[in-house]
């Protein structure tokens, strides 16, 4: 939310001055108002035009008070026409400090860019005061439709992009996940591969096969997924077998009891196969999950103590709501070569024996998945290349 | 040892600048590094909880790209293509020095001197010192500048309107030890720990006239001012920690060695003299700033302060006042994690993850500044090490913290410690508190020999090889560290079911302490809630039923005794006032509310009698030996119900626990129930409860078992 907004002018003879401002009386004093400014203005205005090795750059000031974050572009332009031969002046806008400034940036940006450029073409700032053309539109009424679009819909001359972080790199043996029905939002203008990738995110295929399944190169799926990613509209899960473990995470606690509706939303989510259970049992299926149980014993094991749980919960989507959810969180298996570990330590390569295919695999860094996603073998046949080690040198790591 | 605290991402510090107003008006002084890079730090690209760092496919520029189509006035910052390493400053070879990018100094076309330090990025050092030198109203406030990619950061003093640096006191009062340098810390911040450890020890105070006859240089103000450049989006969060824990106290020291010795001024004024001289000599910045740094104590302070803190290391430095002033600064870092970074998050491979946090009081509420007297000391270096940099420092907590280092065992809790050693509980948790603030130790529940561990999620498996041979080193005999790691993930159970033999327990016990000490394991602990079976839901509702049949019975018969009563008050109502005569006719109204009422009496008589008859219906509650299997067929509508937090119950969950508590037949799970119902919440762990209750362990997990089948429990870190 934009508190204020104004527009300041560095005048020869009288210093920093505020031409403009929106709300009325915020910065400088305006006769007629009496509402209390957000800062003293003298204070900043060295900030605000500052000298000009600070000029044309992005600056921001805190005020005192640390209320107040004034994000401002000043600009210098020289030319000889001007007196003392520059001209200053600054589009600033004023937010709470603890507002995040970013998607404000390009605004400040822009706003110094395009005044810059009309007073270049016709000294659009500097002959505000004489002109009389009517088909001008005023500064001041200017910024205060700028204001008062960004604070109701978010643009303007530009839309105020919320700013991600840049997502996490996609790896080949993740699984995406959409958030969103993308059949619905999808038109004829979108990319061909983004198409192409779209069509093939079911929640089950991984990225590797999803590049096989849809005709396009590792690299442009991983990027067509990233961009997803920036946007939120998937979310990526690690591949759902049967041989996996997974294990509870101390938020397991915010499910047992019952968090914004966890466990019914979690019921619709899973009892697809059958008639629905209490919800208790969903919280002893999450919490009989251990470190050293797969998918397979844990099944077994409520089996054995007369629960089908085949018959009601649908598996995969019980994981899964686990994992997005935070309740769990996948073991993993990472292959160790002592041998290998040793040879990073002197930094001299070996060769260990029977290593060929996996042996860069085996630093403790590298999980069974990626093994697979990689080189495309299976759980079987990574321990048969793994057996082929030096008897005892490889350890199996699960974490 | 294999790792102390994990390297966290750095904490984005480029430089550090020291700016002065006096009577010639605002100076800059000195700043370090010599030539700083602009660039923001490099950080690691892993996120959540992966090891495997995937070759970087997109480039810088693109990383920034967001904005670029807005962005007109675009520029890019002069990189100086050889930047010195700064790990070691004062010791240039001198072969490299002629080498250095700007370390000369030129005549410019125009016949200017260009002199090498009156640059600072690519800004001139005369543009710097006036936007630096902000107006008293900033005076002990924050400023925060930013001059794109760059952010200032400083805690602006400025000279007292009398002209002097500190309030004039009575000669008679004594002032306390540490001086303006805490006494300016703020009442109203809340008091944590870090505020509570001195960061500024210093001798006993003399005579404090070391001002008298000094040239004070009518300077005015002065300004240490951090400069930042750190990633879009955590700007916020590395600034306010870096300000509240770096630059305000920093600013509060040169303060206060200011005020006592005109410290800042006498520094100030030799550094620039320094520099003038040099610039009439037209000497290498290497060289001035060698000798600046040679010299001056203060710019020694800012070389030590810029290089702890830029690398997130704690910062110690002495300002050589008569008493020395000594400082120790830190961006404080988290010594574990609570909970796992997501997918999304940025990872701290090799952190702790364990939900045991030691700062909770007896009641579990979180609170920082008290740590748990049931946890123990776990050291992160080596003891005689860590003895001998206590033994150093030499400050008058040395020898405490020494006694506590010899005390504290990983394997005991803080109170134990206490009680076998007769100390006071309260001192030995400050002590400690203490270790544990200067990141030289950890707070973990105590080990123990029947306790799991298991590989921690978040351990940094890229340090397997370096750890291996740390491993080796340290336990010649102990299998090595992935074959041990691999056993204690595989199949998790107590660590004395894996151990050899009893007599092993110690090594393996100091094997688990090395373990934790580098965030390779964790304790795999219990949780537990209260979970109630059909069986005692119905007798509970059934006892509840019947309790309400008996008060309607009563309230039936007394309600037909009082219609009469119910009538008087009916006349005490507004309508008295009227004074309508009780003997004059009934009005049709009144006639019809009568009726009314009559109906309602009957209708409840009618309900009374209908749910007396249900209720006679009801099968009576059988106490079963396992009311879990109870498959009666009066229990099948009912739902298991789990208790989410003993410590808020409602009425209902209070008589299940107490329905429950009677059905515990061996006295000691009985005396116990009430007291242990606390724990299972969820976020007590059951591991905990023997110190809790001052219980012995085996005894304890008696108990706990006998209340297996009504709890439902959860294994996790």
């Amino acid at each position: 939310m934009i508190q204020g907004i104004f527009f300041a002018r560095f005048l020869p003879q009288q210093g920093t001055k505020v031409v403009h401002q929106s709300p009325p009386g915020c910065i400088a004093p305006e006769p007629g108002v009496d509402k209390p400014r957000f800062f003293d203005f003298e204070t900043m205005a060295e900030y605000i035009i500052p000298r000009q090795g600070f000029c044309n750059r992005f600056v921001t000031i805190c005020d005192p008070e640390d209320k107040h974050r004034i994000l401002g572009y000043p600009v210098c332009i020289k030319d000889e026409k001007y007196e003392r031969n520059e001209f200053m002046f600054n589009f600033c806008i004023v937010i709470g400090v603890d507002v995040d400034m970013t998607p404000y940036e390009a605004v400040v940006r822009r706003l110094a860019s395009t005044f810059t450029e009309m007073e270049i073409q016709n000294q659009f700032l500097s002959q505000e005061d004489l002109s009389t053309s009517k088909d001008r539109r005023s500064i001041a009424a200017l910024i205060e439709i700028i204001k008062e679009d960004l604070n109701n819909y978010n643009e303007c001359m530009i839309p105020l992009f919320p700013i991600h972080r840049h997502p996490p790199p996609v790896k080949s043996w993740h699984v995406p996940i959409s958030k969103m029905k993308f059949t619905e939002i999808m038109d004829d203008t979108w990319d061909l591969t983004m198409k192409k990738v779209i069509a093939q995110i079911d929640g089950i295929k991984d990225v590797r096969r999803i590049a096989h399944d849809a005709d396009v190169a590792l690299d442009l799926t991983k990027i067509a997924l990233q961009h997803l990613l920036y946007y939120d509209s998937i979310l990526m899960l690690d591949l759902f077998l049967f041989g996996n473990i997974y294990a509870p995470a101390p938020e397991i606690n915010d499910f047992i009891i019952d968090k914004d509706g966890m466990q019914d939303e979690c019921s619709n989510y899973v009892y697809i196969n059958g008639p629905r259970l209490p919800n208790l049992y969903l919280c002893r299926l999450f919490t009989s999950l251990c470190t050293s149980r797969t998918v397979k014993e844990w099944l077994k094991m409520h089996l054995d103590q007369g629960f089908p749980v085949l018959n009601y919960v649908d598996v995969r989507r019980f994981i899964q709501f686990g994992v997005i959810k935070g309740l769990l969180y996948r073991i993993h298996k990472y292959p160790v070569s002592s041998q290998y570990l040793a040879s990073l330590v002197t930094g001299q390569s070996v060769k260990i024996e029977g290593g060929d295919l996996l042996q860069n695999y085996t630093g403790g860094c590298h999980c069974f998945d990626q093994i697979t996603a990689e080189k495309n073998i299976g759980d079987a046949k990574i321990m048969d290349q793994l057996r082929r080690f030096p008897k005892g040198d490889v350890e199996i790591i699960y974490r | 040892m294999a790792s102390t605290v994990p390297p966290l991402c750095c904490s984005g510090l480029v430089a550090i600048a020291l700016i002065i107003r006096s009577r010639d008006g605002p100076r800059f002084v000195f700043h370090y590094p010599a030539r700083p890079s602009a660039k923001p730090s490099e950080e690691e690209r892993l996120y959540g909880t992966e090891l495997d760092e995937e070759p970087v496919n997109y480039t810088e520029d693109e990383l920034d790209s967001d904005d670029s189509d807005l962005e007109d006035g675009g520029y890019s910052l002069p990189r100086h293509s050889k930047i010195e390493k700064e790990d070691k400053p004062a010791r240039h070879s001198h072969v490299k020095e002629s080498e250095l990018e700007g370390d000369d100094h030129y005549d410019k076309a125009n016949g200017e001197h260009f002199v090498p330090w009156e640059h600072l990025f690519e800004f001139e050092t005369t543009d710097l010192e006036s936007i630096l030198t902000p107006s008293r109203a900033y005076h002990k406030k924050k400023f925060e500048l930013s001059l794109d990619p760059l952010v200032f950061v400083t805690y602006p003093i400025h000279i007292r309107e009398d002209g002097l640096w500190k309030k004039r006191k009575p000669k008679k009062v004594k002032r306390s030890k540490a001086g303006e340098v805490e006494a300016g810390a703020g009442s109203a911040e809340p008091k944590s720990i870090e505020e509570e450890m001195k960061d500024v020890t210093l001798g006993e105070k003399p005579g404090n006239t070391s001002e008298d006859g000094d040239d004070l240089g009518g300077m005015t103000m002065f300004n240490a001012v951090f400069i930042l450049n750190v990633r879009k989006g955590e700007t916020k969060e590395r600034i306010k920690d870096i300000y509240e824990h770096v630059i305000k106290k920093f600013n509060k020291a040169l303060k206060h060695a200011q005020a006592s010795a005109n410290y800042v001024w006498k520094e100030s004024e030799m550094i620039i003299s320094m520099k003038e001289k040099a610039k009439e000599e037209r000497r290498p910045m290497s060289w001035l700033w060698n000798e600046i740094e040679i010299k001056s104590t203060l710019a020694a302070a800012i070389r030590d302060v810029y290089l702890a803190i830029s690398k997130n290391q704690i910062a110690t430095v002495r300002f050589a006042i008569n008493p020395p002033l000594d400082l120790s600064l830190q961006i404080p870092v988290p010594n574990f994690l609570m909970s796992l970074p997501s997918s999304t998050e940025k990872a701290m491979p090799g952190l702790l993850v364990t939900t045991a946090n030691p700062l909770v009081d007896e009641e579990g509420t979180e609170d920082p500044t008290h740590l748990n007297k049931h946890f123990a000391l776990l050291l992160l270096d080596d003891e005689t090490k860590i003895v001998a940099e206590i033994q150093a420092d030499d400050t008058e907590l040395s020898d405490p913290l020494i006694e506590c280092i010899r005390l504290c065992k990983p394997t005991l809790s803080f109170l134990q410690v206490a009680q076998t050693n007769s100390i006071d509980i309260n001192s030995l948790l400050i002590l400690a508190q203490h270790l544990i603030y200067w990141r030289r130790a950890i707070a973990i529940p105590p080990l123990h020999a029947r306790e799991t561990y298991v590989v921690s999620p978040n351990c940094d498996s890229r340090k397997l090889p370096v750890g291996s041979v740390a491993w080796k080193k340290a336990f010649p005999l102990a299998p090595p560290l992935p074959g041990f790691l691999a056993t204690l993930s595989a199949a998790p159970r107590p660590l004395k079911n894996i151990a050899p033999s009893k007599d092993h327990r110690t090594t393996w016990l100091d094997m688990i302490a090395w373990l934790i000490r580098g965030g390779w394991v964790t304790q795999l602990r219990t949780f537990g809630w209260i979970l109630v079976w059909p069986e005692i839901i119905y007798e509970v509702e059934y006892q509840l039923k019947s309790e309400a049949i008996e008060r309607s019975k009563k309230g039936a018969k007394s309600q037909s005794g009082s219609s009469e009563s119910q009538e008087s008050t009916d006349e005490s109502s507004p309508e008295k006032h009227g004074s309508i005569d009780p003997s004059a006719p009934l009005t049709t109204e009144q006639v019809a509310e009568n009726a009314r009422l009559e109906r309602l009496a009957d209708k409840l008589a009618k309900e009374a009698a209908e749910a007396a008859a249900d209720f006679a219906k009801m099968p009576n509650p059988v106490a079963t030996e396992h009311p879990s299997i109870n498959n009666a067929e009066h229990l099948d509508h009912i739902a298991p119900y789990i208790i989410k937090d003993p410590h808020k119950v409602s009425h209902e969950e209070s008589l299940y626990i107490a329905a429950l508590g009677k059905r515990f037949t061996e006295p000691k799970s009985k005396e116990c129930w009430t007291k242990f119902t606390k724990y299972f919440n969820g976020c007590e762990a059951f591991e905990m409860i023997a110190l809790q209750e001052n219980r012995k362990r085996k005894e304890t997990w008696g108990i706990l078992l006998s209340y297996n089948e009504h709890l439902m429990v959860c294994k996790h870190w």
